[in-house]
């Protein structure tokens, strides 16, 4: 195995061959580029680890083509992390302030400049230099999965749907991706760990050192942008606000299309640690009220004892903005089409039917027994502010994604969110009214939609956060524990400075549509489309409730 | 033209008499401005003003006031290590610029800059948050 890939780029062919072999005696592997077109197409196919650039590209004799170090600069701004050293023929202060001084954030476009007079011995120390503290690229760490792990998996998980051959080459990327984030160890043992939402994957990895064994950690490693996002939230707004059972002990690492990030466990074991939704299923509505408590009383805390701010931004503008329903594919026509495809499709989710016009002021359900209930069309609701909160809206650091998948529990109940890719200011019950959305459309497990109904109207009935609403119309253990859950979420969500109800309700109105337009549709009418037809008949119901809401001001 | 805030702090380390009088204009919005003629004496002034805890924001060298570079930076990091310093250069070389950067200056500036362009200079190395502070992976 090579010490790493070095991509050297010259417009004089019959300068590489000499640094080359040199590189080449290093252990290094070489690749050669000649213009900046050339440069760009090898450095995005070639999992580079180094780039030597001649300034010069173009033309020899023009003291004025700086085209070499124009290329360093746009993969600077691109790839920050990314090293490159300069080599030129002509070197003069200039070029050496350009490529040498730092960003904002302490890292120059290039980690050398050397004159190509000075030798070939200095161009290699450089290299090893640049390997040795930059790139640490650790060649020594042996891998061993968990059967059927594999980074051609782990790749196939990332890049699901893309050609076979871009999963092998970007296989390779992920084993570069996991050798420069675990660099200081000699074996790592990879085992599959609890997955989040949205195109991550997560890991169990033991490492063993020369000196022992360590504690298992979780590596998630994904898109390069989302992952890095979760990392800057993490520092920014995690790193001490959060009670300490989640740790980031190792920084993270990136490659050109991935970045991976550690966490490890303080004072717990991974293998004690489930998901909420598994959580959910096998403990009792006392069980979870509990853990819940402890979720925003202990572990949040600090997030939610912090002064709020005010926000510019409406509340109906923050969560389709938040929700992504201002994009396209999750539009106003994207939420259409998927409302009549349930209308079409109405008696196989157990309804006689649907009826819904585009610009029609109601939404009609009718239930196999004949009854039948309208309720206002959502679209006006949900895409142009026909009820509107704010601005200002009282915000604080929420979790922002708050659901089954994203919060561990323990044996004795104890709970903590992962996964801070949205971390950040939002409306300050965003938290609670994501969680409450989790369990009415992912968690609860029954899809009679009538008695789904009944459901609804008993959590549209609260008034206020404190009031006392007795379960009626269902029997259900299922509904019945989520009410009650439900129910007890909905009192911690009072006790937030600054919370009130018809800011809830507008919140729920909005993850209910994001379930509705949010995923694909399948050809076959399955659980899938109960839950969007469950999360249609409640945005329309609480948009019936924001309605009487206005009327009682 | 660019303002500073009152509160920053700049040390010039140069037997320039011309030099001095430029950063000075150029730094008088900005708050405080200390000149040293030699690197000995700047040593000596930046640890008196860590003992009571004012310590520099910014340290202009200029290379007349040295005969190593990477050497008299790193004396100056090893009493204050956060210091953004920029080298200054009269007669700027490919190889002063190098070695300024190498050995962890946040620039490398020509003495001829005018007013308008020195405080851009020092305003934009005020903010860079010093390389040997940055964690690459």
């Amino acid at each position: 195995m090579s010490k790493g890939r070095i991509l050297i780029v010259d417009n004089r062919p019959d300068h590489i061959p000499f640094r080359r072999q040199a590189l080449e005696r290093e252990g290094y592997e070489v690749r050669e580029a000649y213009t900046p077109e050339d440069a760009s197409e090898k450095f995005e196919t070639g999992l580079i680890h180094l780039a030597i650039v001649d300034i010069r590209l173009k033309d020899e004799n023009d003291e004025k083509d700086w085209s070499g170090l124009e290329w360093v600069e746009s993969v600077h701004q691109q790839y920050p992390e990314f090293p490159c050293i300069i080599l030129t023929g002509f070197p003069s202060y200039e070029p050496v302030q350009r490529a040498r001084k730092p960003d904002e954030k302490g890292l120059p476009p290039a980690e050398d400049f050397i004159s190509k007079g000075e030798g070939l011995e200095l161009l290699v120390k450089a290299v090893n230099n640049v390997f040795l503290n930059k790139v640490k690229i650790n060649y020594n760490l042996k891998f061993y999965f968990e059967w059927p792990l594999s980074f051609f998996a782990i790749a196939d998980a990332l890049e699901a749907g893309t050609e076979v051959e871009t999963r092998r080459q970007r296989a390779l990327e992920v084993e570069d991706l996991f050798r420069k984030l675990l660099s200081d160890s000699i074996q790592a043992v990879v085992r599959s760990a609890p997955q989040g939402r949205g195109g991550a994957t997560s890991l169990q990895v033991r490492l063993v050192f020369t000196g022992g064994s360590g504690e298992p950690m979780i590596v998630k490693c994904g898109p390069r942008r989302r992952i890095a996002a979760e990392n800057s939230n993490y520092t920014r707004y995690v790193a001490g606000r959060v009670e300490p059972y989640y740790a980031q002990k190792l920084p993270f690492a990136q490659t050109l299309h991935y970045s991976a990030i550690t966490y490890y466990m303080i004072g717990e074991k991974l293998e004690d640690t489930q998901q909420f939704s598994s959580y959910y299923r096998t403990h009792t509505s006392e069980d979870i009220q509990r853990t819940l408590d402890y979720l925003f009383f202990d572990t949040l805390k600090f997030w939610y004892r912090a002064q709020c701010q005010q926000s510019e931004e409406s509340l109906n503008s923050f969560y389709r903005r938040q929700l992504g329903l201002t994009e396209e594919h999750h539009g106003e026509d994207a939420l259409i089409r998927e409302i009549q495809r349930l209308s079409q499709n109405a008696e196989y989710l157990g309804l006689l039917r649907i009826e819904f016009k585009r610009d029609g002021p109601d939404l009609t359900f009718q239930f196999l027994d004949g009854r039948t209930v309208s309720y206002p069309n959502p679209i006006p609701y949900v895409y142009h502010d026909r009820r509107k909160l704010g601005p200002p809206v009282l915000t604080l650091v929420t979790h922002g994604d708050l659901n089954e998948d994203n919060i561990l529990a323990d044996r004795d109940g104890r709970a903590w969110p992962v996964d801070f890719e949205r971390t950040g200011y939002g409306p300050v019950l965003r938290d609670f009214v994501e969680l409450e959305a989790a369990i009415r459309f992912d968690l609860v497990e029954t899809t009679d939609l009538q008695q789904l109904y009944t459901f609804e109207e008993c959590l549209l009935a609260f008034g206020d956060f404190t009031e006392s609403i007795q379960p009626q119309g269902f029997e259900s253990a299922d509904l019945q524990k989520a009410f009650a859950v439900i129910n007890h979420l909905r009192w911690l969500a009072s006790q937030v400075p600054g919370a009130s109800l018809e800011e809830y309700y507008m919140g729920l109105l909005f993850d209910a549509a994001w379930v509705v337009v949010s995923r694909p549709p399948r050809e076959q009418i399955g659980r899938e489309d109960i839950r969007k037809a469950h999360a249609l008949l409640s945005a329309t119901m609480i948009c019936r409730r924001l309605e009487d809401w206005a009327g009682t001001r | 033209m660019q303002t500073f805030s009152k509160e920053a702090s700049l040390l010039l380390i140069s037997p320039d008499g011309n030099w001095q009088k430029i950063v000075h204009n150029a730094w008088a919005n900005a708050g405080k401005v200390d000149m040293e003629v030699d690197l000995e004496q700047a040593l000596q002034r930046i640890s008196v003003c860590l003992s009571r805890k004012r310590p520099y924001e910014l340290i202009i060298m200029d290379v007349w006031a040295t005969p190593d570079i990477a050497e008299s930076i790193a004396a100056i990091r090893q009493l204050q290590p956060d210091v953004r310093i920029v080298v200054a250069s009269a007669g700027p070389t490919w190889k002063q610029a190098r070695e300024a950067f190498d050995a962890g200056a946040v620039d490398f500036i020509v003495k001829s800059l005018d007013a308008g362009e020195l405080q851009t200079s020092l305003q934009r190395a005020r903010h860079i948050t010093p390389p040997w502070r940055t964690q690459i992976s």
